[in-house]
């Protein structure tokens, strides 16, 4: 072939190349989509960057949030005893508050999440689980699909609407007790595992539980027997995730009045003690760090107590 | 094209303690073609990698062209590197990237970045005319645009093959490379990679665990064993006795 | 040596997993215990009774148009409104995840040890401090970036987009850092063969490798995005929050629940979407 054809025929194999439209499409409507929020959304980042405010972030590091004992000169050991004086006084409450409401909340997400994955899984929620092509009347067909499908919605429903709306909300309903915080915490994870859960039993090899199928299994043995045995470690790995994300969520969830981290930020601001209030944003980095360690900690655990581990 | 010779000294390599490679004499002559064959580590793949100037023998010299790999500093060895292709047993192609971009990726080793990040998004005209007649050669050229993830293994094998031969190598070492196919396609690859090299005057060392596979397209065999060369012969030579001692290891039942 | 019997390999009475799920129970039932949660006061009392049977009708029955008898003169029709909001409470998750996008690139690539294989030791110094920058920007929550802010600057559009972008280039940098960590080496082990040197083996060797789960990973932050950028509107960004809260403080449970349904209905768009794109680069 001289070079003259094989370009031709490299050209037309160029021209024929297979191409994912639907990937194109989107990257395309999502690149207009940022630039239209540029447009349209007018932030005023450069003004922010332009004006004095943001020049004067030196000075208010300087005068605000240093230390008071900083401030006025007394040195660091002033300083350390400032910091064991605030975390006495609030440092303490609001970090075990904080870690309390989201382990409340964890609990009960998951005892949520093993109450829908199940019932939104399609695995299960069949006419004749992990039997293919048997033939059944529409009827049947159709009510086990609304019944997976409200779980799904309600799922849905939970997980969409953000934890600080839902502890809003609540806290309107309940009044002021710790529970619209753990309730919200607890609604939203929920949602989240139990979508999760549902999937994870979806993805389940057919074998085992078709064979204890045939044998004569209902559905709730097949749950117990086939599906929550095997995929038991990644139903953990993502509570521990989830368990980190809780830690970071409930330290917010206090700026409602609520008495977690962020209700102690929230009350030294409104005493302009600048100080505290980073003081106390910092300690909630701690926590979160902590969190994270802890979860890190147990996913490895975890991962180490299932039957798939083995032989690996 | 100009090929590559080999000599390895004694050369011995460790991995945490482990010997892998001891005392391992071998030498290669420009344009032979070496049939490397022995059960599972064995050391094949390793003693690969030290002629692609990949793992440094741990003791003893390794000769390229009659100079010595353990001298070179980090230009030399990427010239080394670049002048000796390396089919691995895994493929090594980037699966979501098209068939084009990964062959290209074969001249990463004599380019400079600005160069390199040019061919692989936008490939000049004389790279994918090379990489179009590479793939002919091998009959996929009508895969030249496809993601490589959607080529069959076979196929990918072939991008590999193809990706190694775009370095303009003077050796071609092919590890394992009828590890997973059947007994008619194994053959067909075997002959590819004997023919790609006579055509081009490559120097060619490839593993093989089936001894009659490698006798049978391969002038020259060494049988590995235990790190170890347990024999270096004619391909017509190899004895019963070779053959015996081979399996021999591959029971299990070591007879060192 | 004397010879001992064999003892029959025996299963624990309880098992790994049961110890695990009991001890989290007990740890969730004595931290309900200690911030005071008491099962009576799940009951709402008094007039929270007729507010919460009415605030759950209204979830059936969600508001089309203003409840008040009457609103200010000016005012756009209540689902213009909400759709407004809506708009620019993806906006404000678009703006702010494309400056994270861009942040955490660079962040991501100093923080993983993929980078910095092959270049020594100054690597892993700058690593492990990449590394606490970006646990520093994630561990603080987008609303106390908020507050931070508020305090610092006076809470703008422009800081509100900051206190949304910062948090989510800490994580999106970690979990690149991550991704590209796991990400196949023999791809860039080849490369490496031959004769990639470390800059050309990253950027051929491991970028595309990665970069399907990188994306999905980009675009499921931005659905997470949506739902923060929608609760700064209790702080007075006019997303869709300030709606929510302003209609919930007025007793106005139909228009909640129509504000919340269209929130739902956002995130669900771009979790379908996303869906899709994840079957795409994963197939």
């Amino acid at each position: 072939m001289n070079a003259a054809a094989r370009l031709a025929e490299v050209r037309a194999l160029r021209r024929r190349r297979p191409r994912d439209r639907f990937l194109r499409g989107s990257l395309t409507a999502l690149s207009a989509f940022v630039l239209g929020a540029w447009w349209w959304g007018d932030f005023g980042l450069v003004r922010l960057f332009a004006s004095g405010r943001f020049a004067r972030i030196g000075a208010f590091l300087r005068d605000q949030v240093a230390p008071a004992p900083l401030r006025e000169g007394e040195g660091w050991g002033a300083a350390a005893a400032w910091a064991a004086e605030a975390w006495r006084t609030m440092g303490y409450e609001a970090a075990w508050r904080t870690l309390a409401i989201a382990l409340a909340a964890m609990a009960l997400a998951g005892v949520l999440a093993a109450c829908v994955a199940p019932l939104a899984s399609g695995a299960l929620m069949t006419c004749d689980p992990f039997v293919p092509n048997t033939r059944h009347s529409t009827v049947c067909h159709v009510g086990w699909v609304v019944l997976r499908s409200l779980a799904r919605l309600g799922a849905v429903l939970m997980r969409a609407v953000p934890e600080y709306v839902w502890a809003f909300l609540l806290l309107g309903l309940l009044g002021p007790t710790a529970w619209p915080a753990v309730l919200a915490l607890a609604v939203h994870n929920g949602g989240i595992l139990g979508r999760l859960g549902a999937d994870t039993f979806e993805n389940v090899p057919s074998g085992v539980p078709a064979a204890l199928r045939s044998l004569g299994a209902d559905r709730r043995q097949l749950l117990f027997a086939a599906l929550l045995p095997t995929t038991f470690p990644r139903h953990l790995l993502f509570f521990f995730y989830r368990l980190e994300t809780c830690v970071r969520e409930a330290t917010v969830l206090g700026m409602l009045g609520i008495v977690s981290l962020g209700y102690w930020v929230m009350e030294a601001r409104a005493r302009f003690r600048y100080d505290e209030m980073v003081f106390l944003v910092l300690l909630g980095v701690v926590l979160v760090l902590l969190a994270d360690v802890a979860s890190h900690l147990a996913r490895r655990f975890a991962e180490r107590s299932g039957p798939d581990h083995r032989g690996r | 094209m100009a090929s590559a010779s080999f000599r390895l000294d004694h050369v011995g390599v460790d991995f945490d303690g482990v010997e892998v490679l001891r005392e391992v004499d071998l030498e290669i002559a420009p344009g032979e073609q070496v049939a490397l064959v022995g059960p599972s580590g064995a050391g094949k793949t390793t003693l690969l990698r030290v002629l692609d100037g990949v793992v440094q023998p741990c003791s003893g010299r390794m000769l390229w062209d009659g100079r010595d790999v353990h001298g070179f500093g980090r230009r030399e060895l990427r010239a080394f590197r670049a002048s000796v292709g390396f089919v691995p047993q895994d493929h090594g192609l980037v699966p979501n990237l098209r068939v084009v971009q990964n062959v290209v990726s074969g001249k990463l080793g004599r380019r400079g970045f600005l160069a390199s990040l040019r061919s692989l998004v936008w490939p000049g005209r004389d790279d994918l005319l090379r990489a179009h007649a590479l793939l002919e050669r091998v009959g996929i050229a009508d895969r030249l645009f496809h993601r490589t993830d959607r080529l069959s293994g076979g196929q990918q094998q072939r991008v590999a093959i193809v990706r190694a031969l775009f370095q303009e190598p003077e050796a071609l070492l092919a590890d394992e490379p009828v590890a997973s196919v059947d007994p008619a396609r194994a053959r067909s690859v075997i002959r590819l990679l004997t023919d790609l090299a006579t055509d081009r005057g490559l120097t060619l060392v490839v593993s093989l665990h089936d001894l009659e596979l490698a006798r049978a397209f391969l002038p020259r065999v060494v049988g590995l064993r235990n790190g170890r060369v347990l024999f270096d012969r004619p391909a017509d030579r190899v004895s019963p006795a070779d053959v015996e001692a081979l399996y021999a290891f591959t029971d299990g039942v070591a007879a060192s | 040596m004397s010879t001992r019997p064999a003892v029959p390999p025996s299963r624990p009475l309880l098992g790994r997993r049961t110890v695990l799920v009991a001890a989290i129970l007990a740890l969730g039932a004595v931290s309900g215990l200690a911030v005071g949660l008491r099962p009576a006061d799940l009951v709402p009392h008094g007039r929270g009774w007729e507010l919460t049977l009415e605030f759950l009708a209204a979830a059936l029955r969600p508001a089309l148009d203003h409840e008040a008898v009457s609103v200010p003169p000016g005012t756009p029709a209540f689902p213009l409104q909400v759709g407004a909001a809506l708009l620019r409470t993806v906006a404000y998750a678009l703006a702010a995840m494309s400056l994270a996008v861009v942040a955490a690139a660079p962040l991501a690539l100093l923080a993983s040890g993929a980078w910095w294989r092959g270049r020594g030791r100054l690597g892993s110094g700058v690593r492990w401090a990449v590394r606490g920058l970006v646990v520093v920007l994630r561990s603080v929550h987008e609303l106390l970036w908020a507050v931070l802010f508020l305090a610092a600057f006076g809470l703008s559009p422009a800081t509100g987009l900051l206190a949304l972008a910062l948090p989510y280039a800490g994580t999106l940098a970690k979990v690149w850092s991550e991704i590209l960590d796991e990400a196949d080496p023999r791809p860039a082990a080849a490369l490496e063969a031959l004769g990639a040197t470390p800059l050309t083996r990253f950027l051929f060797g491991i970028l595309p490798v990665a970069l399907p789960d990188v994306s999905a990973y980009a675009f499921y932050r931005l659905e997470c995005c949506v739902r923060s950028a929608a609760v700064l509107g209790f702080f007075g960004i006019p997303t869709i929050g300030f709606l929510i809260a302003r209609s919930f403080e007025n007793l106005h449970y139909r228009e909640v629940w129509a504000q919340l349904w269209a929130l739902v209905a956002v995130v669900l768009v771009l979790e379908g979407w996303s869906a899709r794109l994840r079957r795409r680069f994963v197939a």
